[in-house]
């Protein structure tokens, strides 16, 4: 038997019969599914951004800003436990159904089981690991995101006033999972009217287009207010949750300079993570234009996927590039799907002109309106950089220019297949340098345990001190002693100490002068016993004012700085040692 | 030359233009490199290690030629590091000379000649050490045994075994390990006419091959030392390097592998440079789409590689910015036979092999293996070597080669703004002539701390006490203090034992009033020596350079020898 050293012909020997393709379709689907749970971070505490994000799910019916994500969180933490593992479990579903979705799009457009298997691969590692590894409404609102979009293109691929109708009740699910995403209600109004109006071969009858436009803002509007009743109740429940104190800090048209700054330094961070992807790239069209494909060359390329891969995990600016999104592992691929019609087009000397639909055939307007749903997907984000939906684009836009991917079988095999190895070999390398760091391989009985126990880093010292704040905080509930919280970051702390939210407030990021405005909200009969302060920047001048109101320290820490104090009077009947008196266990012990 | 319906490539149709940007690229090629040599007084261990061979060559067995060369050059540039940086330089254009005369030799138009003169010396100079030593002294010799490799792959013959041998011969006596080129050029004269030629002519060949280096090496040697047994009598382990020899061959391999992966964040312009050149190579017409991601990509690639290096890389060498481009030269042969489906043999093959194999050549004897592997030359000379293959692949090249020295301009103009931002004013020629000078640009404390030692010490001379170094890489700071101790050795790291001996020395050669212990380890037992011998510490300069002296002496000295003599700082130092 000779031996096939040319992949792609391997490949169509290996899928030369139905149930062949069937079996390694099944066995891409299935390993897409399954493995990437395996990079569920399992430590108590990771950023602040998740414990905000986990209190927006437990309090989701003042979290309008992301309603719908909130309210899928809180019902999936009553079903699997109030704890960031699973909210985890569910932000990967939610990357994992999002890419489904956009694959649905890919096979309608024609693209063979098998290859649509290997999108479907590629696309669930690449969005594992580039996108925002917490749920909330961003990971949140990915399905919603992925229905819209699929909606939309289905729409304008067939224009139909029944189209027009679902992809009305997508948009408003889309909304509600994330408020921003509104900007996705003009983008549609103007496709479908530059669809309806330049189109070839659909119906141009006068006033259609403002029909469909009407049909899509109605149920719009009509899927929005179900929901929102299936949530709250009614309307003005979640109209009245509408109030500066619900809303996040630091997102405003003002702080737009420092947005900028931030979107440099993260354009910037991503630079290490390019390699593989354009590694990937070359080797495509390098395989896909060879006639002789030897081992040597296949040493070869092994030999430099390995080395960018290994470079990849080792030159991260920090640990936070392993413990958070990768966003630059799949760029080099999506950009070139993304843009692949002009790719095509430069390259195969041909003209970008329209084919029978305006939009969808042709490359230039398609890559204007995946640039913008790309950018969509950002909108409203402190971090626009790294939520660009590069990613889940890319899915989609193996379908829609599926024809031209069919046109160069050989490079589109070879494009997937190198984009799948190294995004999946990275997985591999992620998942390996995280068991290590654990001190432990990554196990699946820990996803069931709630907190598990292996924090990383000096973030430990953030549980620690939380822990031993809630453990005093418990200690003293049990004297029947009233307390509140005041501060910094309080959202995030509340979550942590289980605290029921008296301090109504998901500002997220607060200045030191609402650390007095907390306080007389709370306390304004001067009645509280106890005052946990988040004081996290140290003001002096509050710690002197709760002095001033007859408040006495009794236990701090270090860091972040977390301090407890309490009337003067009750002051002398507690412990002097806390922690001993009432047998604290830290968990250091069990972790190290 | 064919047209090609493309911007750039009519515009290279133009004669004069060609001329004109053909001597432009001469000049940049040369002035460029030279703008890069850097004004600060002291740099790092290593290079003052080099510059004290120079002083010392009769004793630098290991590449007397190339200090030799250093010590002439000193006498007549002045003795100074800026000196030996300017002969560095010298070396890495006249290497990528060499590489861009073969290409022209080979048929490649003289206007692509220049450009790859041009990116090879700017290549070079960026991405090999930048220190004048065995390194780069030994650049030109390389490229020489690679010219004369090549010609005689080209056609050969006996002239040429014999020029491949004088050239080897030349190569060891600029570094020793250099000697392995002959190993290189056996496989060629073995492999060149494998099936032409009869096992005696083979055999004769190599003799003849081996025979001329061992010559000029011989030659060399009496020529420069007096005797070839007085360049035997120079090879002691007091002038042999430490940290290169077989034992150390693990910790070796970790620090390669380290610096392999260091050299990734350099590597995604030239990449990009490989994907572009691919993109434009295939488009059949003008593209705004194309142009607008060519210019996005290369200022993103350039601006990012320099903005994720560590600070010392900008200080240090570049080398990941020629290696993608240098692998794919490399092997362009083979990647072309693939693209057209032929099959390999060794005749075909075999100079891709050399290639590779004088790849490896700098990289052999060296500490740091995987950062001195000679990807820069062997882009240079790929072009002679592939230029038939080349020429089918014209349009494809002339992108390469455009994009690549968009990058490497490119992120030379970064190096050179953040050098000028380091040093706090603007790199100017006129400073290269300070010799040592405090007028000059040190850079990081380490100067200061030389500097006040030095103060001391002289202090200490013109009262007429005996000052003697001794301690870790103490040859590298012989060299800055004028010392001239017994303890000049060439070890560069001493062991414990080596360390005693050492400050042994010192107090029988009568020079011991005063003693600089540098880069001092708190080493127990020579603490222990030290102190039995009635030394105790004067002062502490930094953490780890130490000024001991006895008790008796101690009487004679100032309390505080800075203020009492009048230590002045450094002028011009960095900004903190």
């Amino acid at each position: 038997m000779k031996f096939i050293t040319d992949p792609y012909e391997a490949f169509r020997g290996l899928s030369d019969t139905p149930v062949k393709r069937a079996v390694w379709s099944a066995a891409l689907i299935l390993s897409a599914t399954l493995l990437p749970f395996l990079l569920v971070p399992f430590e108590d505490f990771r950023y602040c951004d998740e414990t905000y994000q986990a209190y927006c799910c437990t309090d989701y019916e003042r979290a309008y800003l992301g309603m719908l994500s909130f309210f899928i969180g809180n019902i999936w933490m009553r079903l699997f436990g109030e704890s960031l593992i699973s909210l985890r479990v569910l932000m990967t579903i939610c990357y994992i159904a999002s890419v489904a979705i956009g694959c649905i799009y890919v096979r309608i457009k024609g693209f063979s089981i098998l290859k649509t298997s290997l999108v479907y691969f590629l696309g669930v590692f690449g969005l594992v690991l580039s996108y925002l590894p917490l749920y909330g409404w961003d990971s949140g609102a990915y399905p919603f995101t992925a229905l819209g979009i699929l909606a939309l293109l289905l729409y304008l691929d067939r224009p139909s006033r029944q189209r027009a109708a679902v992809l009305g009740i997508a948009a408003g699910m889309m909304v509600l999972s994330r408020v921003p995403l509104v900007i996705f209600l003009p983008i549609c109004c103007v496709l479908i009217f530059l669809n309806r109006k330049y189109s070839f071969s659909i119906s141009k009858k006068q006033g259609q287009w403002g029909i469909d436009c009407a049909i899509f803002l109605t149920t719009v509007l009509l899927s929005a207010l179900s929901i929102i009743c299936i949530m709250v109740g009614n309307p003005m429940n979640y109209i009245s949750a509408i109030a500066p104190e619900n809303t996040v800090a630091a997102h405003k048209i003002s702080d737009i300079g420092w947005i900028f700054d931030r979107c440099i330094q993260h354009a910037y961070k991503t630079y290490v993570m390019l390699l593989p992807g354009c590694v990937a790239l070359l080797l495509s069209c390098y395989y896909a234009k060879a006639k002789e494909c030897s081992i040597w060359l296949h040493l070869f390329s092994f030999v430099i996927i390995y080395y960018v891969l290994r470079g990849a995990v080792m030159n991260q600016n920090d640990m936070a590039g392993l413990f958070w999104s990768n966003s630059g592992i799949i760029l080099p691929t999506a950009f070139v799907s993304v843009y692949f019609g002009l790719f095509y087009n430069s390259l195969y000397n041909k003209s970008s002109k329209r084919g029978n639909k305006l939009l969808t055939g042709s490359s230039s307007a398609m890559a204007i309106i995946f640039t913008a749903l790309a950018l969509m997907q950002a909108f409203g984000s402190n971090s626009l950089i790294e939520r660009i939906g590069w990613g889940m684009l890319m899915v989609f836009s193996f379908g829609a220019y599926s024809e031209k991917f069919e046109k160069a079988p050989r490079f589109t095999f070879y494009f997937l297949a190198f984009s799948a190895l190294i995004t999946f070999g990275f997985f591999v390398l992620k998942v390996r340098t995280l068991s290590h760091m654990y001190g432990q391989p990554i196990n699946l009985r820990y996803a069931t345990r709630y907190n598990g126990a292996r924090p990383i880093g000096n973030d430990y010292y953030i549980v620690e001190s939380v822990d031993s704040i809630k453990f005093i905080s418990s200690s003293l509930e049990t004297k029947k002693l009233r307390q509140i919280v005041v501060g910094h970051d309080i959202n995030c702390f509340n979550f942590g100490v289980s605290e029921p939210g008296k301090n109504a407030g998901m500002l997220f990021d607060i200045s030191t002068d609402d650390l007095y405005r907390d306080y007389h909200t709370q306390n304004a009969k001067g009645d509280a016993d106890v005052v946990l302060s988040l004081n996290l920047y140290q003001d002096q001048q509050f710690e002197s004012f709760l002095e001033r109101e007859n408040y006495a320290h009794y236990f701090s820490t270090y860091y972040p700085h977390i301090s407890v104090w309490v009337k003067n009077g009750i002051h002398q009947t507690l412990p002097s040692n806390p922690f001993e008196y009432w047998e604290y266990k830290p968990r250091m012990t069990s972790v190290r | 030359m064919n047209r090609h319906n493309n911007n750039l490539n009519s515009i290279l149709c133009n004669p004069v233009l060609q001329k004109a940007a053909s001597v432009l690229f001469v000049i940049l090629g040369v002035v460029l490199p030279m703008l890069l040599v850097r004004f600060e007084v002291y740099r790092f261990i290593d290079e003052s290690y080099q510059a004290y061979c120079c002083l010392e060559w009769r004793r630098a067995w290991p590449a007397m030629l190339t200090f030799f060369v250093g010590d002439k050059w000193m006498s007549l540039f002045g003795k100074s590091f800026i000196a030996l940086r300017i002969q560095m330089t010298v070396c890495y254009v006249s290497a990528a000379a060499i590489g861009s005369l073969y290409a022209r030799k080979k048929g490649v138009p003289f206007l692509q000649s220049a450009a790859i003169f041009m990116i090879g010396a700017i290549g070079l100079v960026m991405s090999c050490l930048p220190i004048y030593g065995w390194d780069a002294g030994a650049y030109p010799a390389t490229a020489l045994c690679m010219l004369a490799t090549f010609l005689y792959i080209d056609s050969p013959r006996r002239s040429k075994v014999i020029l491949m041998g004088c050239c080897a011969g030349l190569l060891s006596l600029f570094r020793l390990p250099g000697a392995a080129v002959i190993g290189i050029m056996a496989l060629s004269v073995i492999a060149a006419q494998w099936k032409n030629r009869t096992i005696v002519q083979t055999v004769t060949d190599l003799i003849i091959l081996i025979g001329c280096a061992s010559a000029v090496f011989c030659l060399g040697i009496t020529l420069l030392t007096g005797s070839v047994s007085a360049y035997f009598n120079a090879i002691t382990t007091e002038n042999t390097v430490r940290k290169h020899t077989l034992s150390d061959l693990p910790e070796m391999i970790i620090f390669s592998k380290e610096l392999l992966f260091k050299q990734y964040r350099l590597m995604l312009p030239p990449l990009v440079v490989i994907i572009l050149s691919v993109c434009f190579a295939k488009a059949h017409r003008k593209n705004w789409f194309l142009l607008l991601i060519a210019i996005l990509a290369l200022y993103y690639s350039v601006r990012g590689a320099s903005l994720n290096l560590g600070d010392w890389a900008i200080f240090w060498s570049h080398n990941g910015l020629l290696i993608p481009c240098g692998v794919l030269m490399a092997l362009f042969i083979p990647l072309y036979y693939g693209l057209k489906g032929v099959k390999a043999n060794l005749q075909n093959s075999l100079p891709t092999i050399v290639l590779l194999l004088f790849v490896l050549l700098p990289g052999f004897g060296s500490d740091a293996v995987s950062e001195r592997l000679g990807w820069g030359l062997c882009f240079i000379f790929a072009f002679g070597v592939n230029a038939e293959k080349i020429k089918k692949c014209r349009k494809f090249i002339n992108y390469f080669l455009f994009f690549t020295a968009v990058i490497l301009i490119g992120y030379y103009a970064i190096i050179i703004h953040r050098l000028e931002a380091g040093w706090n004013e603007t790199v100017r020629t006129h400073f290269t002539p300070t010799i040592n000078g405090t007028r000059s640009r040190p850079y990081s404390n380490e100067y200061c701390r030389i500097d006040s030692i030095k103060f001391v010490m002289d202090n200490a001379k013109s009262i007429g006490l005996g000052t003697g170094v001794f301690g870790n890489n103490c040859a590298t700071y012989t060299f800055i203090l004028e010392e001239t101790s017994p303890n000049s050795t060439m070890r560069y790291i001493p062991t414990r034992e080596e360390t005693i001996a050492d400050f042994q020395r010192l107090r029988e050669g009568g020079c011991a009033d005063l003693i600089v212990w540098m880069d001092a380890e708190k080493d127990s037992l020579v603490n222990e020596t030290i102190k039995t011998a009635g030394y105790k510490r004067y002062i502490i300069v930094g953490d780890n350079f130490e000024i001991l002296t006895t008790d008796s002496i101690r009487k004679r000295l100032p309390d505080d020898p800075f203020s009492t003599w009048g230590y002045r700082e450094p002028e011009h130092l960095p900004a903190k």
